[in-house]
């Protein structure tokens, strides 16, 4: 670092000056005092820069009254407070609150009524029989909420059956089956997994955190990610699991066939970025599309294959932070020339290059 | 600026609010939310806006508390997110205008009413008009040189915070001191000559 040949506003600019007109210590008391002997001629230069940064840092000096600070706390507080009393049904209905939701939330819906025939037995979940099970039915409220002896939460749609034992305690896994369609906001328990019995799919939780969501009126089960991982196998190919099984990460969704038991992979449609509580930056300034497809990857979780060495080549200005995903991948797509394709829940781009 | 030691009390109490320690959580509102709402003041010139977003960013942090990850530096995490959650909310209402994104100039405030003709001292002289050249900075200049001198960010933080590359960051603080330094040099020479 040559400071000799610093004006005004690199001494600004860097770091270490500051530091020391802010925060003198004995180290870069000795270094500036040192220089200044050497090039007595930087005086001035030195003086002005020690006063801009002086004046630059009481000039945007503003006092916030401790009032105003206590004042939003005891609103945070109030709210906290608020939400621990009261289930919060409409977790996962706010996309914000559901990502921010400690447990995890899942809801799975099937044509229980069309496919009676296909049900598998609860008690064949489970060879312990020293289970106690309990089964509530719920035939007429838009929805009910039952609390789970591990502490999980439940919240069962109309029209819908959930079967579940009354205490987990012993049991190696926590097993439920269900008829109809339920959300599911689970208490972490990596030493037990959580698995959800519907209509010869099993939902299985690994991770902190998960969405999962089924359509009624379909013959099809689709279960979506929203943050954290959940696999998911066939019934009827159980011991097999973990070569027929699928794992779904955030903003994947896939499909389950009921009659060939087939899982179609995908992105879920409104995929959102993983931190949202603060969420990555989409402005690119001459940034190679390279490292832009790569902010993207990271910030979805999503995998987007390209031509590393085509694309590298590209310079872009952009600023696509307000728009989704799609929009993200149409204007860049849209700037190289190129256009996408989703396959098996990743990206890939078709480019000619720059 | 963070202290090593004031440092390892910020990893110490994040750690600890994550573990979901809610007198942990309580700490570290107390050691930022001034700050917070001064930056945020700054940026939006709206108290309600400003207070609304602070209450809904540590009501985020906590429900997601568990899924958060480490960091370094928690002001410029909070910041950031403080950022965010103030330009979400202008996005939705569009009768908000982003300040330092907007290209209107920042409002003349009370500097305007301080009377440099009362204020002979060449000190005051000094503060008056490196006051009113900083008001016709950019709000982009501006807020880059509140976080660079006043915050204590470094560069790539503010770039961060701000939602801009490095590059442009660099050239707002930069750009802003070159524009604030003619007329505070010839003043602070004069004023250095009455010492």
């Amino acid at each position: 670092m040559n400071y000799y040949e610093y004006d005004v506003e690199d001494f600004l600019a860097d770091d270490y000056f500051k530091n020391w007109v802010i925060f003198p210590d004995e180290e870069n008391e000795a270094f500036w005092r040192h220089f200044l002997s050497e090039f007595p001629e930087k005086y001035h230069t030195i003086e002005t820069s020690r006063t801009l940064v002086t004046e630059l840092y009481h000039l945007n000096e503003k006092e916030i009254p401790q009032e105003s600070s206590d004042a939003v706390w005891q609103r945070i507080d109030a709210t906290l407070q608020e939400n621990k009393r009261s289930f919060r049904i409409p977790l996962w209905f706010n996309p914000q609150t559901a990502a921010a939701s400690i447990g995890i939330t899942l809801a799975v819906g099937l044509l229980w009524m069309l496919y009676t025939h296909h049900w598998i037995p609860p008690l064949m979940l489970s060879n312990d029989s020293k289970l106690e099970w309990v089964q509530i039915v719920n035939k007429n409220k838009p929805g009910i909420d039952i609390k789970l002896a591990d502490g999980s939460q439940v919240y069962l749609h109309q029209n819908s059956t959930l079967k579940y034992p009354k205490n987990f305690a012993e049991a190696p896994l926590r097993q439920v089956t269900l008829e109809g369609m339920a959300r599911f906001d689970i208490h972490k328990d990596p030493s037990r997994p959580f698995l959800v019995y519907a209509q010869g799919l099993v939902t299985k939780v690994l991770g902190t955190s998960f969405i999962v969501k089924a359509p009624k009126g379909d013959t099809k089960v689709t279960v979506s990610v929203n943050s954290g991982k959940v696999s998911l196998y066939s019934k009827r190919e159980e011991s097999k699991a973990a070569e027929n099984g699928i794992v779904l990460t955030p903003n994947q969704q896939a499909v389950f066939e009921t009659k060939t038991t087939t899982f179609a992979k995908s992105v879920v449609d409104h995929p959102e970025v993983l931190d949202k509580v603060a969420p990555p930056s989409f402005y690119f300034n001459n940034e190679s599309a390279v490292n832009i497809f790569k902010s993207i990857e990271q910030a979805y979780g999503i995998d987007i294959l390209y031509d590393e060495e085509l694309m590298s080549r590209c310079k872009l200005n952009l600023d696509i932070s307000q728009e989704d995903l799609y929009q993200k991948l149409n204007i860049v797509c849209k700037v190289l020339n190129a256009r996408f394709e989703m396959i098996d829940a990743k990206i890939i781009i078709y480019s000619p290059g720059c | 600026m963070l202290t090593d030691n004031s440092n390892m009390l910020d990893i110490a109490l994040w750690n600890a609010f994550r573990k979901g320690d809610y007198h942990a959580f309580n700490k570290i509102y107390e050691r930022y939310s001034k700050d917070l709402l001064s930056y945020g003041l700054k940026i939006t010139n709206d108290i309600q806006l400003t207070e609304d977003s602070l209450h809904d960013l540590f009501i985020d942090l906590w429900t997601s508390r568990k899924n958060l990850s480490d960091t370094n530096s928690i002001k410029f995490y909070l910041f950031k997110a403080l950022r965010n959650k103030i330009s979400n909310a202008k996005t939705r209402d569009h009768f908000y205008q982003m300040k330092d994104l907007s290209t209107e100039t920042a409002n003349a405030d009370e500097f305007v009413i301080e009377t440099y003709l009362i204020d002979t001292e060449t000190q005051n002289h000094l503060e008056y008009q490196l006051k009113k050249n900083f008001q016709q900075l950019s709000p982009r200049q501006q807020q880059a040189l509140n976080l660079r001198f006043y915050h204590h960010f470094k560069n790539e933080e503010i770039a961060e915070i701000m939602g801009v590359n490095y590059q442009s960051a660099c050239k707002f603080i930069y750009s802003g001191i070159k524009a604030l330094k003619e007329a505070v040099r010839i003043l602070s020479i004069f004023l250095l000559a009455n010492f």
